[in-house]
Parts: C-alpha cells; sequence; structure tokens
C-alpha cells in the first residue's frame, strides 16, 4: 500500500526523470535515437562476417542466433552499465532533496527499455526476412524480457551502490562484462562442451535469457517449467539483494559523495 | 496537533574518513595494514525545539555549526542517530539553490524537474509555470539551456519555483541572500506572504539582519551544540555581541564548552586506546582466520575432486567371447569398487547372446563378442556362472586378452568373481584442484582476516551451563553416532559391544529436539521474531551446507538443489528439515502451550508422543504392521519438542529427584532398546536398526528424558563450578553445536582419506575403540572450526 500510495506521489517527479535521461542522451548526436538502435547492429554485422565463416557453419539461422544473443547481451550491458553511475549522477539531487534514490536508477533503466523495444523491433524485422514463422508462442518472449528487466534493475542497485562505495568498481565490471559476452555463448553453440559444462551455462543468467529467445524463436518451443522458474529465481534474487542494499544504507549514501 | 515541527534532543553523528574516493584496492590495503580511519563526531548534539504553526525559526551559528546538517534532517535525508523529529505534515527543502539543476536542459525543462522534485504534480506545474517564469523574470531565456544563465538568474528561478510551495514546512538554506537588491525585496516581500499564510518556515542565513526582519525564533548552534533558543531579539542581541567579541559564550554556553572539554577528554582516551588496540598484534585473529580459511579452502578442494570425477568418469569397453560353443558361458555382471552393475545397466550389444530377465543373466549362444562397459576404477571385478558345464571365456579390454576357465566341479550360487586389470586414475590431472584450493585460501584469509572481530566475551555470559553442557554431550554423541552407525548393519552374534554402542547414541536426536523445546517454549514467540530472527537462523545454514554437501558428495544436477528446499539431500540433515517445520509453527504451539493447563499437556503430550511410540514399538515386536488410524495424530519430533518444554517447566520437581534413578531410568531405556534389537534381528535374521534409528521409539523417549532430566538436574552443581576457562570454553563450545552439527560429516567423509598417513581415522571401520577416539577426533576438530568461524564476520552466521 505504502509503495503504491509513494510510486503515485513520485510519479511525476518520474516522469520528468526518463524525459531528462533521455533528451540528455540524444541531444547532441546527429543521429539521435537512430543511432542506439544503430550500433548493436553494425557490433551485429561485424559479429555475423567474422563468426558465421567460423562457427556458424552448422548452428541453422546463424544470424538470428548471433542477434539473440547480442540483443540481450546489449540490453543488459547498457542498461547495468548505466545504472551503475545513477546514483552518484545524480549525488547533488539526493543530498538536497529528500527523493527515493531509487528514482534515478528507475528511471535511467527505463530509457535502456526503450532502446531496446527498438532493438527488438527490428529484431523481428530480421526473423521475417530469415523466413522464421511468427507464431503464437512470440507471445512468451514477454516472460525473459519482464525477468531481464527486473534482473537489470537489481544489478543496477547493487552496481550503483557498490560504486558509490567503490569508484574503482566501473573497471571491475568492465572487465566482468567482456568475461560476460565471451561466457554467455552468443556467438557459438554450447553443444560441444561436456553436460557438466553446459549445466554450468545455467548458472549465467544472460545466457538463460538468450536461451529463452533462442528456444522461442528459432526452435519454436516453450522451454520447461524448471527453466521458467530458474530465470524468475535470478531476477527476484538479484533484485531482492539490490534492494537490500538500498534499504540498508539508504541514509548513509550521502557520506560517500 | 499543536506544533507544527518538534525536535526532541536530536543528535546526528556525522561520518567522515579515509572511505571516500578510494577503490577497493586501497580499501583492502588500508585495512591489511590497519591505516584505515573513519572519523565520527557529533554534528548535532541534543537540540531540542518546537515550533507553532505560522512560526519562522532562524538558525545562526559559525560555519560548521551544524545547521545544514539538522536541516537534511528535518527535510529527511538524514536520520537523527538519537532523538526524534516530528513534522505535521509536508516538509519542502530548499537546501543550496542553484545546484541540483541540469545544465543541459532548458530553462523549462529544469523548472518543471524541480518542481516534481519537490513534490507537485503536473497540473500543478501546468498551470503555475507561467507565474514561475514571470516572477523570476526570465521568459524570454524560457528555452535557453539551463548553463547558460548567470548565478543570479539561476538562484531566482529557483526561489520562484520554491515559493510556489505551499507546504506545511518550508526550509531555506541561504536562500534570500540571493538576486539584485529589488529581487531580494521581491523575495523578503514574497516569504512573508508565504508565511502569512500559515507555513512553518526555517531560515539558515548569515545575515543577521534578515533574521531580525523576517523571523520570529532563533536557535543558535556552535559546534553541533544548542546554544540558545528563543525570541529573536534576545538572541540575536547575544549572537551579535559574541560575534563582536564582546561576550565569551556565557551561562548555558559555559556550560557546554565543559562538556565539550570532556568529551574531547574522552574521546582523545577513547582514540588512543582504540590506536593500541589497533596496533596490538592480533595473533588469535590470525590464527583463526587461517584454519576457517583453509577449512573452505578443503571444502572448495574436495568440491573439485568430485566435480573431476562426476566429469571424468571414463568407461572402458570390453567385449567378451565365448570360446568353446558347445559349453556354458553365462555373464552376471561387473563390480566396481564393491559397487554392482548389473548387465541390465552396461550392456551395449549383446549381438547373439540371450538375456534371461529373471535372473538378469546374458547366455552365449555362439561366438558373437557381448560389449560391456565398465567404469574405470581400482578394484573390478566380473562374473560369471561357474560349474561342471561351463566352457572358457575371452575377455577383451583396452587391446589386452584375458581367459577365464569357467570349468570347476561345484556350482557357486552366484557365479565366480574375477578379477579386471586396475585402471589407476592419473593423479597429476587434479593439479589444478591444488591451485585453485590455494588461491582460494589467500584469498579468503585476506578477506576472513579483515572481517574478523574480536571475541564477544559478553555475550557468552547470560548461557545457561546446563544447556551448554547438554548440547556438548549431544552433539559428541551424534558425531559418534554417525562414526558407528554403518557397521551394526553386518549384525553378527559377536558384535554386541557395536550394539551397545549403536542404541546408546540413539537419545541424541531426541535430546536435541527437547533442549531447543526447552529454550523456546518458555514464552510466547512473535511471528515476526520467529520468521525473522528464529527460522533464517537455521535456514540459512541448512541451505548453505546442504549445497556444499551436494557439491562435494553428491550429483551436481540443478533439479538436486532446487530439491533442497523441499527435501534433506543429505540424511543427516532430516533433523534440521523437520525442526524447521517446528519453527515455523513456533508462534502458534507457544502460544498455546502458555494458554494450556497441566492436565491438557499431558493429554498432548499422550497423543502427540506416549501412544504412537507405544504402537510402533509395539508393532515391530509382535512383527505385524498395525495400520495407522487416518485420524491419528503422531508427530514425535514435536512431541519431543514439547516434553523438552514440559520437562523444563517442571524443573524444581526434576531436582528434587534423586540422580541415581536418572541412571537407572537411562538403563532401562537402554536395555528396551537393545533387547528389542536383538529380539527383532534375530526374528528377521537380518540387522533391524527400526528401533534405534526410529525417533519415536519407547527406549530412546526413556533415555533422552533421564539424560535430560539428569543434565537439568545437575544444574546447581554446575553453578558451583566456576574455573573461568572451562566455563568459558563449555559456553564457546555449546553456541557453536548446531555448526559442528553441520560440518562433522564433512570431515567424517574426507579425514579418513586426505589424513590416513599422518593420523589413522576410522570412520565407521576398524574396532570400537578406534571409532570412538576417531569420533572424539573430528568432534575435536570440527568444533575448533566451528569456534574460529564464529568471530567472523557474516560467515559466522552459517556456524
Amino acid at each position: 500500500m505504502n509503495i503504491i500510495k509513494k510510486l503515485k506521489k513520485h510519479q511525476f517527479l518520474f516522469q520528468q526523470l526518463v524525459h531528462r535521461d533521455f533528451t540528455k542522451k540524444y541531444k547532441r548526436t546527429v543521429l539521435g535515437i537512430g543511432w542506439s538502435m544503430l550500433s548493436p547492429l553494425l557490433t551485429l554485422f561485424v559479429m555475423n562476417i567474422v563468426f558465421s565463416s567460423l562457427l556458424g557453419s552448422d548452428i541453422p539461422h546463424y544470424t538470428i542466433y548471433l542477434f539473440s544473443g547480442q540483443l540481450v547481451y546489449s540490453f543488459f550491458n547498457e542498461a547495468t552499465n548505466q545504472g551503475m553511475t545513477a546514483l552518484l549522477d545524480n549525488a547533488e539531487i539526493f543530498t538536497k532533496v529528500n527523493v527515493p534514490k531509487y528514482m534515478f536508477l528507475f528511471s535511467k533503466n527505463v530509457s535502456s527499455l526503450i532502446n531496446f523495444g527498438l532493438t527488438l523491433l527490428i529484431y523481428f524485422v530480421f526473423v521475417i526476412a530469415n523466413g522464421i514463422p511468427i507464431t503464437w508462442k512470440f507471445i512468451f518472449l514477454l516472460f525473459p524480457i519482464v525477468c531481464l528487466v527486473i534482473f537489470n534493475l537489481g544489478m543496477g542497485l547493487i552496481l550503483s551502490a557498490l560504486y558509490l562505495f567503490f569508484r574503482d568498481i566501473q573497471y571491475l565490471y568492465n572487465i566482468f562484462t567482456i568475461l560476460l559476452m565471451y561466457m554467455s555463448a552468443i556467438f557459438y553453440d554450447i553443444g560441444s562442451f561436456p553436460q557438466l559444462g553446459q549445466n554450468l551455462f545455467l548458472l549465467n543468467p544472460i545466457y538463460l535469457y538468450i536461451r529463452y529467445f533462442r528456444k522461442i524463436v528459432i526452435e519454436n518451443t516453450i522451454p520447461t517449467l524448471e527453466f521458467h522458474l530458474l530465470a524468475l529465481a535470478y531476477a527476484v534474487i538479484v533484485f531482492a539483494i539490490g534492494s537490500w542494499i538500498y534499504k540498508k544504507k539508504n541514509h548513509s549514501f550521502l557520506y560517500y559523495v | 496537533m499543536g506544533f507544527a515541527l518538534k525536535a526532541e534532543n536530536v543528535s546526528i553523528r556525522y561520518i567522515t574518513g579515509d572511505f571516500k574516493d578510494i577503490g577497493i584496492k586501497e580499501y583492502l590495503t588500508r585495512k591489511a595494514k590497519n591505516n584505515y580511519h573513519v572519523n565520527e563526531f557529533m554534528a548535532v548534539d541534543g537540540v531540542s525545539f518546537t515550533l507553532e504553526h505560522g512560526d519562522m525559526l532562524g538558525i545562526v551559528g559559525t560555519n560548521g555549526a551544524g545547521k545544514s546538517t539538522l536541516l537534511k534532517a528535518v527535510s529527511g535525508i538524514m536520520e537523527p542517530t538519537k532523538g526524534k523529529i516530528t513534522a505535521n505534515g509536508e516538509v519542502a527543502a530548499l537546501l543550496e539553490l542553484g545546484s541540483g539543476f541540469d545544465g543541459d536542459l532548458t530553462v523549462k525543462e529544469n523548472a518543471y524537474l524541480r518542481g516534481a522534485m519537490l513534490g507537485y504534480t503536473k497540473e500543478f506545474m501546468d498551470e503555475t509555470y507561467d507565474h514561475i517564469i514571470d516572477f523570476a523574470e526570465l521568459r524570454e531565456f524560457e528555452d535557453r539551456p539551463f548553463k547558460q544563465l548567470s548565478s543570479g538568474m539561476k538562484s531566482r528561478l529557483a526561489f520562484s519555483i520554491a515559493s510556489l510551495v505551499k507546504p506545511d514546512v518550508l526550509i531555506l538554506d541561504e536562500v534570500l541572500s540571493v538576486g539584485d537588491g529589488a529581487f531580494q525585496e521581491k523575495s523578503a516581500k514574497k516569504m512573508r506572504e508565504i508565511i502569512s499564510q500559515g507555513a512553518t518556515t526555517i531560515l539558515v542565513s548569515h545575515s543577521l539582519e534578515q533574521i531580525r526582519n523576517l523571523c520570529n525564533k532563533v536557535l543558535w548552534l556552535d559546534h553541533g551544540k544548542q546554544v540558545a533558543f528563543g525570541d529573536v531579539t534576545e538572541v540575536c542581541d547575544l549572537y551579535e555581541r559574541y560575534l563582536n567579541g564582546e561576550s565569551e559564550l556565557i551561562s548555558s554556553l559555559l556550560n557546554s564548552s565543559e562538556q565539550e572539554q570532556q568529551t574531547q577528554l574522552k574521546e582523545q582516551v577513547h582514540s588512543t586506546l582504540s590506536n593500541i588496540k589497533k596496533t596490538t598484534f592480533k595473533p588469535l585473529k590470525l590464527l583463526s582466520s587461517a584454519i576457517i580459511a583453509m577449512f573452505f579452502a578443503f571444502i572448495i578442494f574436495q568440491i573439485g575432486t568430485n566435480l573431476y570425477s562426476s566429469n571424468n568418469q571414463v568407461k572402458d569397453i570390453i567385449t567378451i567371447y565365448s570360446e568353446n560353443t558347445e559349453k556354458n558361458v553365462v555373464y552376471r555382471g561387473t563390480s566396481v569398487d564393491g559397487t554392482w552393475i548389473s548387465p541390465w545397466d552396461n550392456v551395449t550389444d549383446h549381438g547373439n547372446w540371450v538375456f534371461n530377465e529373471e535372473q538378469a543373466t546374458y547366455t552365449a549362444t555362439d561366438e558373437t563378442p557381448l560389449t560391456v562397459e565398465i567404469p574405470q576404477g581400482e578394484n573390478r571385478n566380473i562374473t560369471f556362472n561357474v560349474g561342471p558345464n561351463e566352457g572358457s571365456v575371452c575377455v577383451e579390454m583396452n587391446g589386452e586378452t584375458l581367459h577365464f576357465d569357467l570349468a570347476q566341479d561345484e556350482v557357486v550360487e552366484l557365479g565366480l568373481p574375477f578379477t579386471l586389470p586396475e585402471i589407476i586414475k592419473n593423479v597429476n590431472d587434479n593439479e589444478n584442484n591444488y591451485i585453485i584450493a590455494i588461491i582460494t585460501f589467500i584469498i579468503l584469509f585476506i578477506v576472513f582476516y579483515i572481517c574478523s572481530e574480536n571475541s564477544k566475551e559478553t555475550a557468552t555470559q547470560n548461557r545457561e551451563l546446563w544447556g551448554d553442557v547438554l548440547r556438548i554431550i549431544c552433539c559428541f554423541v551424534i558425531v559418534l553416532l554417525h562414526n558407528t552407525c554403518n557397521v551394526f548393519d553386518k549384525f553378527t552374534d559377536g558384535q554386541t559391544q557395536i550394539l551397545l554402542v549403536n542404541t546408546f547414541t540413539a537419545f541424541a536426536v531426541p535430546c536435541f529436539y527437547m533442549i531447543s523445546g526447552a529454550y523456546l517454549l518458555r514464552k510466547p514467540q512473535d511471528i515476526s521474531v520467529t520468521l525473522k530472527k528464529r527460522v533464517p537462523k537455521i535456514v540459512i545454514p541448512t541451505l548453505f551446507w546442504g549445497c556444499i554437501y551436494l557439491l562435494m558428495f553428491g550429483e551436481i544436477e540443478i533439479i538436486n538443489f532446487l530439491k533442497l528446499f523441499f527435501q534433506n539431500q543429505e540424511s543427516h540433515l532430516w533433523f534440521m528439515y523437520s525442526l524447521f517445520g517446528i519453527y515455523m509453527l513456533l508462534p502458534f504451539i507457544s502460544k498455546l502451550y502458555h494458554i494450556i493447563s497441566l492436565t491438557q499437556k499431558l493429554y498432548g503430550l499422550l497423543l502427540l508422543l506416549v501412544i504412537p511410540t507405544c504402537i510402533y514399538d509395539l508393532s515391530k515386536l509382535l512383527g505385524v504392521w498395525i495400520p495407522t488410524p487416518s485420524f491419528f495424530v503422531f508427530w514425535p519430533d514435536l512431541g519431543i519438542f514439547l516434553l523438552g518444554g514440559f520437562l523444563w517447566e517442571l524443573r524444581n520437581k526434576v531436582r528434587n529427584k534423586p540422580k541415581y534413578l536418572y541412571a537407572i531410568l537411562f538403563f532401562i531405556g537402554l536395555s528396551i532398546t537393545t533387547l528389542g534389537t536383538i529380539y527383532i534381528s534375530n526374528m528377521n535374521d537380518a540387522a533391524d536398526k527400526s528401533f534405534i534409528s526410529a525417533i519415536g521409539s519407547v527406549g530412546n523417549i526413556i533415555m533422552a528424558s533421564s539424560v535430560f532430566c539428569f543434565v537439568l538436574s545437575c544444574e546447581e552443581n554446575l553453578q558451583k563450578y566456576t574455573n573461568h576457562i572451562v566455563v568459558n570454553i563449555i559456553n564457546k563450545i555449546g553456541t557453536v553445536t548446531m555448526g559442528v552439527y553441520f560440518i562433522h560429516v564433512i570431515f567424517l567423509r574426507t579425514l579418513n582419506y586426505t589424513m590416513n598417513s599422518i593420523i589413522p581415522l576410522y570412520s565407521n571401520t576398524g574396532s570400537l575403540v578406534q571409532m570412538i577416539s576417531s569420533a572424539i577426533v573430528y568432534f575435536i576438530i570440527s568444533s575448533i572450526v566451528c569456534i574460529c568461524a564464529s568471530n567472523i564476520k557474516f560467515i559466522n552466521k552459517l556456524f
């Protein structure tokens, strides 16, 4: 009840923050919003040229395979990287005015989500161009997207708090995301690993969400219930940890800026 | 209502120090060098004031007096460390105007953003935007980027937006000194207007004139302390005189400065003390973190081994030919390190061999090969039928050919095993494991050293000695139980010693329930306390160690980890899961327990404990299965838990009975279990442990209650025993018995392999003396690890 009241109270602020983040992000670029769609496409293009001859020969619909990975990974990467600085960037505000601090993070995430939505549209264009039929099962894609958004928010909460405490988290996290990219099977198939290795991939939530996309789009099958639960569990756990940190540290954040 | 804002004895602790703007590396190195300093001081110390509606409070004081900090607390950005601030209604704060705007946005966008931050609605902003921009005289700059404005313009905008607030409490921090002369006048006018509307306002300003003009009350702060609070002219005159150096801080200030000196002195002493503490070398801290790091590195090593072996279970292919088709060849199966693998599971290609489903055997019909898979191992056998009619067989494996002659005078009923060449696993493949273990050790050692605290002496003083003694006894007996329980399975007549030890140990688990009952049923338990404290206290470690066990010994599959939430995946953890259920019911049970009368309690015990256990024992003794009536309440775990609470309630009666009574009772319980086990084992011609292992068996419960009562009645004797060191050790071990319960299994299962060359340890093998002495070793090692862990933050929750 309290939360709904609070959200309602700060709805306008939230709108304004989203508006600010979005305009600030694209104000000075010539291509504007188009740029944000173009950059994953360019990455995709390069990856497709490089890897399709190396690894993709026996993977059906390799472009879509690659794009699914790239789509999910870049959303995660963008949302968390921007979310990390959200708190510190707005230090001037939250040390002067009493507003819920998670708002800054959430608004950053909204602009990443809009970006993701636009890229998703292009993704579907690619899917159709690749001759993959769009079925009712595509509705299930909402599930990994919702999970991913929650997961991103949770990671953002954790990272932005950590970033406030230790500024070098940024560099560590950059290394981490690069490692994560290689660990998420974006451009290769994990079928060649032994069973245990394949199971270890399930520990990587990003891989899980990518796999979900591929299962629905390329294989046209709905994953098992366990798969759903695991995907949701990661998101909820990470979000819970993040919220807990914010709740616990709410009043000590301002010592660190 | 009455007041608009009330501050009661507000103190705010402010911290500064090395934690700002440092990275992880810096943090760790400073921590390690003891060069990490955090200073705490009271930015605001014991400030109290009350404001009525429409009051305007000015706060004066030199720089660093704590004005801004106090305002932050009033506006809710900070939380008072002590004291309380109550506001009736909305609080809007304007701290340091001009900051918090975004230079890249236009003036209009910034106006909306600021409005949103102050809590206005969109409709309100749409309505009043024109008014704001006109008041700030910025109409022509509306669509310019904000950073192009001059600082005066920025403040004008800020003031214009803020002054529209219709809050109940308005906070202005050095706001009115902005803008040119004309605007200052305008803003002062506006302020009076707001105040006349009934808003309570707090104003911080260095301009005394302004305060005299606007405010009706003044608060004077100096170094966080309240010097004066009161009427505007009075306090302002005082402050002015102080500023001009005409007067020392008078009366109240004198007191406070004395206090200040005292506190400064105290702080000095405190800081030197803490410096001494910091600089002294702490070998115990070092040792305990080293032990725990070693323990976890050991776990990691074992996990690595388990992962490796489950990942690299290489199988050899064996092909079997019959050499003489006129005679029989019957393949029965293989065994590796004592594990039997039947033909159902390992025949990959049977050629023309015929499968006999009844006996699960393959019989050769011609010379085609039978292909069988067998995992690698040291002790590998292949079993064939032998007898006068059997022929000979040729076994090919890894290019090696073996011939077995199966012809023999006598028929052996289940065939004879023939030895296959052993393959010794390549040890070098495990080298990574050592490296990982060493790296883990180093990292954890550093982390634990940083996280370790000084041992808490005070916490142990309030513990009841009898509870700790009983816990230690039970815990040791459980270790003993787990070290001997499998031996009796090979029941033979000569092993009555083992049987006695086995039956003797059966009291430990019920006793644990009784201890929990005795402690937890003392008062009704709160739901929130139960869910927040008690349940996590056992659930978190249970899940953690459950995971560790799975990783160390089990099959590493996701589904097994998910199962952990519902079932024990490691047999001895059933106790925790059962206790978990009882804990969840606790708010309900404990409340109920306190309402009902003595007879009702007895009735409950009769239903939950006495009748079910009697029926169970009877059915076992008679060898008939007595169907459980569907209306029946049979939860001996809960029954024993209640029994513990019940006996504790009757502790005075328990203490008055002679102690030999409990010895006799214990002996009776032991005899019932032992004789009963011998009787049913003989009846079934096999070792039958249902009497020993069942928690709800009459003998066990008699034993458990007699031990419980005995230790309870010894409390007075224990209290007389005040050797400080011994009591301390007992308390320490008593606090970590749950940890010992969790980790002893790890040692039990692994130490006898890894340590055999140094100390011979036995688990579930060897003679009785060897097993008991090994159990003592396991118990001591586990206790040491747990005690060390209890000094380390975060980790101590797991033990």
